[in-house]
């Protein structure tokens, strides 16, 4: 990719501009006062950038699962737009996310098919995806077993997760299938940062998504250890084994772990002590979104490689959106403001 | 250019004859009312007027229906009636009105209750089916609405629930507008389903036959409806103006009993009497007089300003022609008071010659002028009156600096027919000389100020400020010998230095600081300091601020020298860009535009710029602006 173009560079203070219209601390502060998802709705048509997605939605007939939904789609045309603005940047990182998204689409049917009514997996089917994939997802509505499962997998780009699958058997290894496809995504996209993207921006862009697939590990590890009781072998085969901040020892360590406090333990001792000095370890995903935050909107603000600051930007605006599905969910079931506050990841902007 | 000379009239008389007094006073419009009580400071048993205003709360409902029939208030003469038959004759207005909006309510839901029908059954205009036996059967349950194109592709796929299914009637971009039909056991479940997929239900109306029998019907009552809507506001309208006259006759009757009420307000009494005081202009007593002689049982007495020292006289400017128009800017920063010198013919002449240096231009002055014209002929609006001379004066200076919509030659034939070279002034090649001029301008009009204070000190019988103040012949002395020694300096002329700082300087500084106690001292007063440090280091800063004063007062009229510059560099930007079109219309609508921008922005920074000069640079020189504005009561439509 050649970097030279002003075009390129000129990406920055759009997606900076863009960066500066996000959600501030002052609108999730209203929003969380907010009694009915129809008001967040109202809040969020009327006063945000997501004006344009709830344009002409009525506020009152709109399902707490559709709002989700209509996120979810206006953060896809959020990251093409600015993909599009610029190919040689966001051409790349574009196909991440259209991966992230398929992976996202094909656990749901999985799930769907697992609990035994695939049928209505197409009521849940994401409207947004299906512009940007090459997968047909459609026709997962005629799938009705496993066997069938796989043999659609097969005719996608993610045919090399089933290697280790049987064919003839009727369920699925759920943790192990999520593993491997998520194992394939960052196996890609580190193969596309290694080739297509200048020195420059390959450090910082590795660095940024090893940090979240090592995350993504430490939660793993942790809900193996705290919800399923998971051995160690089990346990290894989940993890990518892509690290940033933790070194191979530390990892092992946390895998032979006998409880999730022993987790914590070396966490203090490695380079996240800071983190969770910063913001806790009381809830890991909440830890995880609040890392990623950290090291992107420090990236976002300071880097100017462009490819580093759309990963940024791709990075806040899935945080924003996970924020959103909190609140959205803390209001439909009436938890009290402090609740769902804790439920999200803040940072002040300026103007709050 | 002066203010007016007034008196202070007193009525008394018996109270029976108060609303006598009062009513001439009303008529004769010149009387502007004073508190009786400041004046009857010799008396303690005296009592207010302190009735209750029965009119006002009339008044606001007859303004109130007037707002509401869209009329605007009118005086039409005193017709006295009783109090009674103006309530009765404004009560059935209000009621007939009251009906008239009912009907109009409810044509106006009847014509959007159509207009939505129409509007939803237009997409399902092909549904060849009775609406009403659709909607109200027992056994089954039809929902109408929208549903997204992604959803429609979705259910197409879904097969688990056979009542799971959409027929479109027609579509558009982002919706397929149709309809989904399910047994009433079913219904919740495949509302939910729909739900899911983002479908909106419309409610239509339940009404006898297919939808297009149904749009066509609903159609007619449409049409049926606005006609008789637009019926309907002719017969309001037609009703009220039949009526106008009356309406005008109680709203007129109203508004003169409740400007009574308010004028009594003003009104004392003493015993069986009652006092009313007022300020009238000097020229206009004769005719009051005449006025009030009409009233048995009354006295009127008058005294002028001088012998009623406590009490503050209201100002009536008093200017003519052009002049006339500027009092606006002058009421802007306040009327001035009884015993000040009224500025407004110093305004008119310094801002039209400021205005027209600024934004001289022959072509965009005159346009200018006729947007005056034009905003006090149609739009009768005060600026336009002021913009008149502006733009005269913006034609005139454009001559000297011979400019025509900027074009900067186009004047030559006539100065080479005067027998000149070419224009007198040649902008870009005497900027110096521009900047140095206007700065000399600024100094005669610094001095002019500084004049009029000493003249306004003297009428107010102020003669320590006269003689003493920073405004005043010291502050004068002083400021001509800071310009006398600064400029002879540039100018390497040979002063006596010392002499003029001795004389011009130092002892001007030495008066101005010692101004109050040099007044005690002529006056024959005890030297009144609470403290001397106190007086001495608040004197030094006054000291410090009055010299910086001199400086940035004068510097300021750069300003001027400056828009002369800017307005010619903005015109030749324009004309560049203009050049960079190739000619032709481009360069023609790119001149067009260049004057355009240059007329509204520029004009309104020079007429800010120029108003900032007369307020901060000359006003605070010698002018308070505190009087009262004359206002005297008649009765009028508000």
């Amino acid at each position: 990719m050649q970097l030279s173009s002003a075009a390129a560079y000129s990406i920055i203070p759009i997606i900076r501009a863009k960066y500066g219209i996000r959600l501030s601390l002052r609108d999730y502060d209203e929003l969380i006062k907010l009694k009915t998802v129809a008001e967040v709705v109202a809040y969020l048509k009327n006063r945000t950038h997501y004006s344009k997605v709830l344009k002409g939605i009525s506020e009152t007939s709109l399902h707490r699962g559709n709002l989700e939904k209509l996120i979810n789609k206006n953060q896809l045309n959020e990251i093409l737009r600015i993909c599009r603005f610029e190919k040689t940047v966001g051409e790349h990182l574009f196909s991440y996310v259209v991966s992230q998204a398929e992976i996202e689409e094909l656990l749901k049917f999985a799930r769907f098919l697992a609990a035994g009514h695939p049928e209505d997996y197409i009521l849940d089917a994401s409207h947004a995806i299906n512009s940007f994939s090459h997968i047909d997802f459609m026709k997962l509505a005629s799938i009705h077993t496993f066997p069938e499962f796989f043999d659609f997998i097969r005719h996608t780009k993610f045919k090399t997760v089933l290697k280790d699958q049987v064919d003839d058997i009727q369920s699925l290894d759920f943790p192990r299938f999520e593993a491997a496809l998520f194992r394939k995504l960052y196996s890609d996209t580190f193969k596309i940062i290694n080739t297509e993207f200048p020195a420059a921006a390959r450090t910082l862009l590795k660095s940024l998504f090893a940090l979240k697939v090592e995350l993504n590990d430490i939660l793993l590890i942790y809900r193996a250890k705290r919800f399923y009781n998971l051995d160690p072998a089990s346990i290894n085969k989940l993890v990518t084994g892509i690290r940033y901040l933790l070194s191979e020892k530390m990892l092992k360590r946390m895998v032979n772990a006998e409880s999730p406090d022993e987790i914590l333990k070396i966490l203090n001792s490695s380079k996240y002590k800071k983190f969770i000095r910063l913001y806790g370890f009381e809830n890991p995903e909440l830890f995880k979104n609040h890392v990623l935050q950290h090291q992107a909107e420090r990236l976002i603000k300071i880097s100017i490689n462009p490819p580093v600051v759309m990963a940024c930007f791709i990075i806040l605006t899935e945080i924003e959106k996970e924020n959103l599905t909190s609140l959205i969910e803390g209001v439909r079931y009436r938890l009290s403001q402090e609740e769902i506050k804790k439920m999200l990841v803040l940072t002040r902007k300026a103007g709050d | 250019m002066a203010v007016q000379s007034m008196k202070m009239v007193s009525i008394t008389g018996d109270y029976s004859k108060l609303n006598d007094a009062v009513g001439a006073c009303l008529d004769t419009g010149c009387f502007h009312p004073e508190h009786a009580s400041k004046v009857m400071t010799n008396f303690t048993d005296f009592s207010l007027f302190a009735e209750e205003n029965p009119f006002s709360e009339r008044l606001q409902r007859i303004s109130d229906f007037l707002d509401r029939i869209q009329k605007k208030p009118r005086i039409v003469g005193f017709q006295h009636m009783a109090d009674k038959e103006a309530d009765e004759k404004l009560n059935k207005f209000i009621k007939d009105l009251d009906n008239f909006e009912q009907q109009k309510s409810e044509l106006k839901g009847l014509i959007q209750e159509n207009r939505q029908a129409v509007a939803q059954l237009e997409h399902f205009y092909s549904l060849n089916i009775d609406l009403n036996k659709l909607l109200t059967s027992e056994f089954v349950k039809v929902r109408f609405g929208k549903l997204p194109v992604e959803s429609y592709e979705n259910i197409k796929n879904y097969t688990k629930n056979p009542y799971v299914l959409f027929f479109p009637y027609s579509k558009d971009q982002s919706y397929y507008w149709g309809m989904y039909v399910a047994p009433v056991s079913a219904i919740d479940e495949v509302d939910r389903i729909f739900n899911l997929l983002f479908f909106e239900r419309t409610r239509l109306p339940k009404d006898f036959g297919t939808p297009e029998e149904v749009i066509n019907s609903r159609k007619k009552a449409l049409s049926k409806a606005e006609a008789d809507l637009k019926a309907l506001d002719e017969n309001i309208k037609s009703y009220f103006a039949e009526n106008e006259e009356t309406i005008m006759q109680i709203y007129s009757y109203i508004a003169r009993r409740n400007d009574e009420y308010e004028i009594k307000k003003y009104a004392t009494k003493y015993k069986n009497y009652f006092m009313l005081v007022g300020w009238i202009p000097e020229s206009e007593y004769s005719q009051f007089e005449n006025a009030l002689k009409q009233i048995d049982g009354i006295e009127l007495d008058y005294d002028n300003p001088e012998q009623v020292k406590h009490l503050t006289p209201p100002t009536k400017l008093k200017n003519r022609g052009l002049f006339k128009y500027f009092e606006y800017f002058v009421e802007m920063y306040g009327v001035p008071n009884y015993h000040e010198i009224d500025p407004t013919a110093i305004v008119a002449i310094t801002y039209t010659l400021l205005f027209g240096i600024m934004f001289a231009d022959v072509g965009q002055g005159i346009i200018l002028a006729l947007v005056g014209l034009f905003m006090h002929k149609f739009k009768k609006m005060q600026l336009g009156r002021i913009l008149i001379p502006c733009g005269i004066a913006s034609t005139v200076f454009g001559f000297v600096f011979g400019s025509l919509f900027g074009f900067e030659h186009a004047l030559d034939p006539l100065y080479h027919s005067l027998g000149l070279e070419g224009k007198p002034v040649e902008i870009m090649e005497s900027a110096t000389g521009i900047v140095v001029v206007s700065i000399g301008l600024g100094v005669v009009l610094i001095i002019l100020a500084m004049l009029l204070s000493i003249i306004s000190s003297i009428k107010q019988k102020n003669l320590a400020n006269a003689i003493f103040g920073h405004n005043g012949i010291a502050g004068m002395v002083l400021y001509l010998s800071l310009l006398l020694v600064v400029g002879g300096s540039f100018m390497s002329l040979e002063l006596p230095v010392g002499k003029i700082a001795f004389a011009g300087i130092v002892l001007p500084i030495i008066l101005i600081f010692f101004k109050h106690p040099i007044s005690d001292l002529i006056k024959y007063r005890k030297i009144q300091i609470h403290s001397v440090s106190d007086f001495f280091i608040e004197n030094f800063f006054e000291m410090f601020e009055v010299l910086l004063s001199y400086l940035t007062n004068t510097l300021s009229f750069m300003r001027v020298g400056a828009f002369v510059l800017i307005h010619s560099g903005m015109m030749m930007a324009f004309f560049a860009l203009a050049e960079m079109m190739g000619g032709g219309i481009g360069t023609a609508m790119m001149i067009v535009f260049g004057n355009v921008f240059v007329i509204a922005l520029e004009g309104l920074l020079v007429g800010i710029q120029v108003l900032r000069l007369e307020f901060y640079e000359m006003f605070s020189r010698f002018y308070n602006g505190d009087g009262v504005l004359y206002k005297p009561v008649a009765v009028k439509a508000e």
